[in-house]
Order: structure tokens, then C-alpha cells, then sequence
């Protein structure tokens, strides 16, 4: 998922977005998948702001955690920027950043979503 | 010995376990050990020979370097040469112990098995337990973000109380009730009631969930001796039957089920025992769910088939979940208040539905004479997760 995109397989046979994980569709078992992209942009299918953290969150008192409906519909999880000026719904925007840290202390890089500004 | 196949019932004919909470002093085994004798002593089997040992455990390895229990347990016990098999399933070791117990001896390959559940958790850190139960995530959609099981009840919660125009404390009444009931359990890890404003003001764990609304780290361990239908008064006068066993999966990522709010894996493996014991969620009349977070035995209640979507907090208000209700859920006090050592739970809950349809629950104890009882084990966060359905005998 690196980058400044999403990216996804879709379903040849049934069009259905899985996860790049997938080796069979999640929806109609196929096994033949297109690669596809998504713009880090969607809405806030929900979200919360956590202080039970694992270790590899490091010192941090707590963080947030957002499910974002991207704007072709498939969700995704990512951290989620400044909670307590978040409401369900609210346009969100993804940056691909440092998450955490692996066992050996090195970087994880994976979407940090944050409130849309507003451009009117 | 011969195997006895066929059509016989499966028959619990003893059970025991230790108290749950912060137990210096015992290490895993020490624990297995005292609910597998007091599980013997109650079948009145320690000159018995059994045949096979299912140890539910999640995290031996990870949390006790300890691997290889059930071996070590069978040499402990002396119950040399029975099989003896490990089995994980994350939060659902033990009902997955539970099942694989049931099929042993469904199956003819065992007359008399011991299943037994365990976890040692209290002796390490708070984060190193997080960061243990947040292995159970998907490595590069969720674990990378350090997002936890208590981060997705929060999430679960705040769609909850969206979609269905509830207020926190319409949800949070569950582990009032489940810290009422728990304070007459003798094994529970916490015997004192909480209030609804206590909990409402307690600091914030997964917003909205608070405190209250998460079950707690323990330690313990729960056990169940197994036997076929056909010999089970050579134990007990009044044998339990798991009439029903049920299991199933459902999507690792969180964010791709497409109704998170009812948790297919609950339904699909309640239906499955419920066929198997010919019998529907009206019938219950005990349940235990695995309400490791308060929404979760909402969440349950309604996927389970107790209750319709989004009525799971009208029957809790109402009282229906009460131990004098019409269906009342965690007369033990359930995960939040019983505790929740991880391969314990499942096989606790069969024990207190054991308690429960012999009468022999005590101060907590069902009214009526229940008959049918229903526990569900959920593994990871439900995308694995075990419903068993239990007869009285006699």
C-alpha cells in the first residue's frame, strides 16, 4: 500500500475489492484479481480514540483509529489524526506516514487520515 | 477399553475451577492442574483412565514461555498414556478445547476426556497483554496501525449507538448488571457492583467504551470432564448434555464485513448447534456470552437470535437479561466481572452452565429448574467463534 494511493485486487468475475492479502475472492471464491488503486480519500464509517496501545505504539498515551469509507466504497483502517475534532461522516484525507515501529525498532509506514480542510 | 460409537450424547459429569483474578504465586500449569483435579474430583473419576486431554490456551508461549502444556499436564495428573493435545484459538481456546472434546468423544475415538482451559496473564505488563491479543489482528491492514481489540469494540460501539440512536449508558447497563451478578460468584475476579454513574465517569479506555465497559486481565483456569451418554451415570447421577456444537469463521478485516454490527460468525455457529440440538434461541433458559467489551453482549444477544438488531439494549433495560429475566445472559457475571483468562473463558462458561441446570449455582443461581443453556466462545474479534448448547439429564 505504499505510496499515495490504495491499492486493492478487484474480482475479475464478481467485482468485488479484496484486501492484497486475498487469494481468493472474499465474496465469490475466484482466484483471478486485477490490481486497483484508490484515492486516500473517503468519509468516517467510524472511529475512536484508544489508550489500551501496544507495544509497538511506543510511549503514546493514546491514539486514534478511523474506518474511512473510500470514495469507490471499499473501507479501510487507518490512524486517525486529531479524534476530537472527528464526527461519523465527516470528509477525511490519508497520508502515508510513519504508523508504529516493527520489533526491531524500525518504521512502519501505513495511511495517517486526518479531517479534510475545509475549501469553500 | 472399547470405544463407544454411534449416536450416544455427550455427558459433562464433573467440572471445577480456580478463582479468576491475580493469582501471585501460581504459574500456568499449577493452575490447569487445580481445575482438571477438581474437575476429576466432581466426575468422582481419579481412578478413572482417560483417554484424551484438551488444554485451551492462547498464549503459554508468548506470556509464560511455556510451550507444550498438555503433554507436561497429562505427566503432572498421571493420566499417562491419555492423547493430550494443545489447542488455540485465541480468546476461543477453550470452547474450541470444549469441541474438540465433544467430537472425541462423538466420535468413538475417546469414552472419557478431561477439557481443561488456562492463561497466566497478570504477572507482565499491561502493554505486553495488548500487544499479545493485538497479534490476533491482520498484519498489514490493521496490526501495523497498533490498533487493539478494545479500539475495535470502541469503533463497534460508536456505530452502535449511531445507527440505532442509543445512549452510552443504554449499553454500559450490561456490566452493571454483570458486576451485580458477578458479586455472587465466588470465582469471579471482581464481587462488587458498580454503579451506572461510576462507569459512566470512569477515564476512557476506547471512546466511547470506558473502564467499566472492558473486561479485565486475569488469571485462571476452568475444567470439564466429558463422557459418552451410554456411561455417564458410572460418574454422575445428573449428567449435562452439550446437545449443540457449533463453529465458524468470518472476515479477519474488520473493515471488510460489510454489517459489522451483527456478527456473522456468531450466527452462522448458534445455527449450527441450534440445529444440531433441535431446539431454537426461544428455548434457552441460561446463557453465557462472551461480553469482553459491553457492546459485545449487546452485539451477541442480538446475533445469537435472543433478540432482534437493535432491541439487544430495549431487553437489557427491561430486565430480560436478568438472572430472574426471561433469558438471562452471564449469571456468573460474565467476562467483565468473572474475568477473562483468554484460555479459560470458553470452558468456564460451560462450567457455570453446568453449575446452572444441576441447581447448583448458590445465591446466583436461575430460577425454575432451567433446562437448555447456551454458551458462546468468540475467538479474535468474532471471526471465530464457538456457540454450545447444554441439556439438563435425569
Amino acid at each position: 500500500m505504499a505510496g499515495d494511493v490504495i491499492r486493492a485486487k478487484k474480482c475479475t468475475r464478481c467485482e468485488t475489492i479484496n484486501h492484497l492479502t486475498k487469494m481468493r475472492c472474499l465474496k465469490c471464491r475466484s482466484t483471478t484479481f486485477a490490481e486497483v488503486t484508490h484515492v486516500p480519500a473517503g468519509i468516517v464509517f467510524t472511529f475512536t480514540n484508544c489508550t489500551a496501545l501496544p507495544e509497538r505504539l511506543g510511549e503514546r498515551k493514546s491514539q486514534g483509529f478511523v474506518i474511512v469509507q473510500l470514495q469507490e466504497g471499499w473501507k479501510i483502517l487507518g490512524q486517525l489524526d486529531n479524534p476530537a475534532i472527528i464526527s461519523l461522516g465527516d470528509r477525511v484525507t490519508g497520508n502515508w506516514a510513519v504508523v508504529s515501529l516493527d520489533r526491531d525498532g524500525k518504521p512502519v509506514y501505513g495511511w495517517i487520515f486526518g479531517k479534510e480542510e475545509d475549501k469553500t | 477399553m472399547v470405544l463407544i460409537m454411534g449416536k450416544s450424547r455427550v455427558a459433562m459429569v464433573g467440572a471445577g475451577m480456580t478463582p479468576f483474578g491475580r493469582l501471585d504465586g501460581k504459574d500456568l500449569l499449577d493452575l490447569l492442574c487445580e481445575a482438571s483435579m477438581k474437575a476429576m474430583e466432581s466426575a468422582n473419576a481419579f481412578d478413572k483412565s482417560f483417554d484424551a486431554i484438551y488444554v485451551g490456551n492462547m498464549a503459554g508461549g508468548e506470556l509464560c514461555d511455556m510451550t507444550g502444556v498438555a503433554s507436561v499436564l497429562s505427566d503432572r495428573l498421571n493420566m499417562i498414556p491419555a492423547g493430550a493435545d494443545r489447542i488455540e484459538n485465541g480468546p476461543a481456546s477453550g470452547g474450541s478445547a470444549l469441541r474438540a472434546g465433544f467430537a472425541a468423544i462423538k466420535g468413538g475415538l475417546a469414552n472419557l476426556v478431561l477439557v481443561v482451559g488456562g492463561e497466566k496473564m497478570t504477572h507482565v505488563s499491561g502493554s505486553r497483554v495488548t500487544s499479545t491479543v493485538a497479534s490476533l489482528t491482520h498484519e498489514t491492514a490493521e496490526k501495523i496501525y497498533g490498533v487493539t481489540l478494545p479500539s475495535f469494540a470502541g469503533m463497534l460501539t460508536r456505530l452502535y449507538l449511531e445507527q440505532y440512536k442509543y445512549k452510552m449508558a443504554d449499553i454500559t447497563l450490561a456490566a452493571v448488571k454483570n458486576h451485580r451478578n458477578g458479586v455472587n460468584n465466588p470465582y469471579a475476579h471482581f464481587q462488587k457492583e458498580i454503579t451506572l454513574e461510576k462507569a459512566l465517569t470512569a477515564p476512557i479506555i476506547a471512546d466511547p467504551l470506558r473502564l467499566y465497559d472492558c473486561c479485565p486481565v486475569s488469571d485462571g483456569a476452568a475444567a470439564i470432564v466429558l463422557t459418552a451418554e451410554s456411561i455417564a451415570k458410572e460418574f454422575s447421577p445428573e449428567p449435562v448434555y452439550i446437545t449443540g456444537s457449533g463453529q465458524a469463521t468470518d472476515l479477519q478485516i474488520l473493515s471488510e464485513r460489510e454489517n459489522p454490527l451483527f456478527i456473522g460468525a456468531v450466527a452462522q455457529s448458534a445455527k449450527k448447534a441450534f440445529d444440531m440440538a433441535q431446539i431454537s434461541p426461544k428455548d434457552i433458559n441460561v446463557a453465557e456470552l462472551h461480553d469482553a467489551f459491553s457492546i459485545l453482549e449487546i452485539l451477541q444477544s442480538e446475533s445469537v437470535g435472543f433478540f432482534a438488531p437493535g432491541e439487544g439494549p430495549k431487553a437489557l433495560a427491561r430486565g430480560d437479561t436478568e438472572i430472574d429475566g426471561i433469558c438471562p445472559v452471564n449469571p456468573s457475571g460474565g467476562l467483565k466481572a468473572r474475568g477473562h483468562p483468554w484460555g479459560a473463558t470458553g470452558i468456564a462458561q460451560a462450567v457455570e452452565i453446568f453449575w446452572q441446570l444441576r441447581g447448583e449455582a448458590s445465591k446466583r443461581q436461575v430460577p425454575n429448574e432451567p433446562k437448555y443453556g447456551l454458551s458462546v466462545n468468540f475467538g479474535a474479534f468474532g471471526n471465530n467463534v464457538l456457540t454450545h448448547i447444554y441439556e439438563r439429564g435425569g
